[in-house]
């Protein structure tokens, strides 16, 4: 296994430059994960905002019931009842609301009359807004009973209105019984490694290409009893095995970022998602590494193909703000596809043949990208060794 | 017989590069194969090595026809190209072993040979460093050694010595020597006459893709007609001491170039003293005055009309 050991050797020698690529993909990664926090509220907690009552009528008890439940909602401040006193307490926020309850207001209401309580609040206040859901709740409810329960008092009143807002639902979140929950965020992620994965195996297999194509040192090999399908091999063997270490470095890197949402059918579909432009990526590589000739060209043709891949591909901003042309010419790409994929496996609730369908077509489409780019490449390959050999 | 070529024609397009290439190679045999630059030396490796298809003609390797997949005859050829091919990436070491490892598959067989290889061309302590902390000369003992690690029967040399400075070169040459010594057969291509006199058993002579002579080295010479060759410093001198020159005995020709007189004679005939009295009689101002031997430059020269590094 010397061309497999020479390889490794070949790699090791450009690992400073496939760790530059690797810790750029994971530092943006983290700076979107970071700015991009989803601002869905998880945990709540009920306000109480600070409201007053002046009560002109007589202490009943449905005027105490009410306020005792406004309380629990609220918090209940004293204020001195005379307007220059309210109009301070409201400018000051010392209190939000002022209800006033008119006199009479208590047997008018028993005795299903219209009457209102007068309400003074801070403009534009949202504790405005809330206080009176809670009064309105409040005496709603209890304009229910007083209307079909005949004869019922006060006390009796209360108690039931009480009863009755007091009743919680329990709410259960099920949407997302089955696929993830953050999709098109863990699809951009997705969307962002093909990037890293293809530019590294680019760097990595052209590097060996390179050193190990060089005419003296393959004269060399070709000179030795190693035979042509032996050598062939062991490099096949290498650049896989040079994959699928970059395939598991990224799909680790995605573990390390996006935790356990990873396992699940979703994260699967990705991993295979991957794995297929990682595939895609090498053969990118075996036609760039049999075209080019010096390590100028390659830093080039790697950087300007592998971002003029991912533009035009949705790499890094989504397909769906690339404008027609683009995607027009994205769609004879693989990395297209690739995106395509993800951004599908990002939507997936379900995974019947029906839903699966659109994830697979893609997955074949790249691989009949990759297999075509081989063959392009072994044709090169082959007209170059035979030129090479009339050179020598 | 190692090495049997007969009748090679090689061409590219117009250009004839093999011309009814003949070569017969002996076992033990330090075989030097000389020829000025395209004279068409590496075409014949490269053809014997089976690296280049060729139009015409027959390659023999220790008995057996050689081609891209000849693997048992491949097995025992090392071969050290005229330009250094090693890998940048691997050390002095693993460079060595990498290549040694193509015919060699038994690891710990393979460690002994390496170290071997690496005393033999003399870079001990240079197992760690990276071909590109190598001068020249180095660079080129450890081209060497990836070639021979393997201690193969058949070494095919292609102008190692090329930009080498002469204490590496001494170096190198001994080193062919003694692995000849060894029981190697050697094929050595160069384009200096002075190696191959010094080095080889048996020399040919190519020009324009064509063995022109072949032999021995004291069979070379004596296919022509200088026998001797005197060369002396001389200030002004006309055309009559040059007239009187030419009418000693068996001289061949003379020259009168650059302050310097070129007298050469046929064998056996002894001008020198004949020379240096005329000279002397004349009062012709004269300073350093010798004699030498035919070189393979001059079978070369009288052979072709041109200088073997033209």
């Amino acid at each position: 296994m010397q061309v497999f050991k020479v390889y490794f050797q070949i790699i090791k020698n450009n690992i400073p430059i496939l760790m530059i690529y690797i810790t750029v993909f994971i530092g943006i990664s983290m700076a979107f994960s970071t700015s991009g926090q989803s601002s869905d509220i998880a945990e709540f907690t009920e306000s109480r905002a600070p409201v007053a009552f002046i009560n002109d009528d007589n202490d009943s008890a449905l005027i105490k019931g009410l306020m005792e439940y406004a309380g629990e909602k609220s918090t209940i401040v004293e204020v001195e009842d005379n307007q220059e006193a309210l109009q301070d307490a409201l400018f000051f926020r010392e209190v939000e609301y002022i209800i006033r309850i008119p006199a009479g207001f208590t047997e008018r209401f028993m005795n299903g009359e219209a009457t209102a309580l007068e309400k003074t609040s801070i403009p534009n206040s949202t504790s405005g807004i809330y206080m009176e859901m809670i009064l309105n709740n409040f005496l709603n409810s209890a304009n229910h009973y007083i209307k079909y329960v005949n004869g019922i008092t006060q006390e009796e009143l209360v108690a039931k209105v009480t009863t009755d807002l007091t009743k919680e639902t329990e709410v259960v979140i099920s949407d997302y019984e089955s696929g993830v929950a953050n999709g098109s965020g863990m699809a951009f992620f997705f969307n962002f490694a093909a990037y890293p994965v293809i530019i590294i195996l680019i760097f990595g297999i052209t590097s060996f290409m390179l050193v190990f194509n060089d005419t003296l040192k393959k004269q060399r090999t070709l000179c030795s009893p190693i035979s042509h399908s032996r050598l062939s091999m062991e490099t096949l063997l290498a650049n896989l095995s040079f994959t699928v270490i970059v395939w598991a470095i990224m799909l680790t890197a995605s573990f390390v970022m996006l935790g356990k949402e990873l396992l699940s059918i979703n994260g699967l579909l990705w991993a295979i998602n991957l794995f297929i432009v990682a595939i895609v990526g090498l053969s990118i590589s075996f036609l760039i590494g049999s075209l080019i000739k010096n390590k100028n060209a390659q830093s080039a043709v790697a950087n300007t193909f592998t971002l003029g891949l991912a533009f035009l591909s949705g790499c890094f901003v989504p397909q769906s703000l690339l404008n027609e042309a683009v995607l027009s010419v994205g769609r004879f790409l693989p990395t297209y596809w690739y995106v395509r994929a993800s951004d599908e496996i990002g939507k997936l609730k379900s995974f019947g043949w029906e839903s699966l369908q659109p994830v697979i077509f893609s997955y074949l489409i790249q691989i009949g990208f990759a297999a075509a780019l081989i063959c392009i490449a072994l044709v090169i390959t082959r007209q170059v060794r035979s030129g090479s050999v009339r050179q020598a | 017989m190692e090495i049997c070529v007969k009748n090679l024609v090689k061409r590219y397009g117009n250009l004839v590069a093999l011309d009814h290439f003949d070569l017969e190679i002996n076992q033990g045999e330090v075989f030097g194969l000389l020829g000025p630059n395209g004279s068409g030396k590496t075409t014949a490796i490269n053809c014997i090595l089976a690296l280049l298809k060729y139009d015409k003609g027959t390659i023999d390797v220790m008995g057996k026809p050689m081609s891209p997949d000849a693997y048992d005859t491949k097995r025992n050829i090392g071969v050290v190209m005229q330009n250094v091919a090693v890998f940048d990436e691997l050390t002095v070491r693993e460079n060595i072993d990498y290549f040694c490892g193509l015919y060699i598959k038994n690891k710990k067989e393979r460690v002994g040979l390496v170290e071997e290889a690496i005393e033999f061309v003399g870079l001990a302590d240079y197992r760690k460093f990276y071909p590109k902390k190598l001068s020249g000369g180095l660079l080129r003992r450890l081209n060497i050694a990836c070639g021979i690690a393997h201690k193969p029967k058949l070494i095919i040399m292609d102008e190692p010595t090329v930009a080498v400075d002469p204490q590496s070169r001494n170096n190198i040459l001994e080193g062919i020597l003694k692995l000849n010594r060894e029981g190697a057969t050697v094929l050595y291509t160069s384009h200096y006459m002075e190696e191959v006199e010094q080095i080889c058993s048996r020399i040919a002579i190519m020009d324009k893709g064509r063995i022109i002579a072949s032999g021995t080295n004291s069979e070379l010479k004596s296919l022509i007609r200088t026998g001797e060759k005197i060369s002396i410093e001389v200030y002004g001198m006309d055309s009559k001491v040059i007239e009187f020159f030419k009418q000693l005995p068996g001289v061949n020709s003379v020259d009168y170039t650059d302050n310097k007189l070129t007298i050469k004679s046929q064998r056996g005939k002894n001008n020198l003293v004949s020379a240096v009295d005329y000279l002397k009689s004349n009062n012709i101002e004269f300073s350093r005055i010798y004699s030498e031997l035919p070189t393979l430059n001059d079978v070369f020269l009288e052979i072709t009309g041109k200088e073997l590094r033209d």
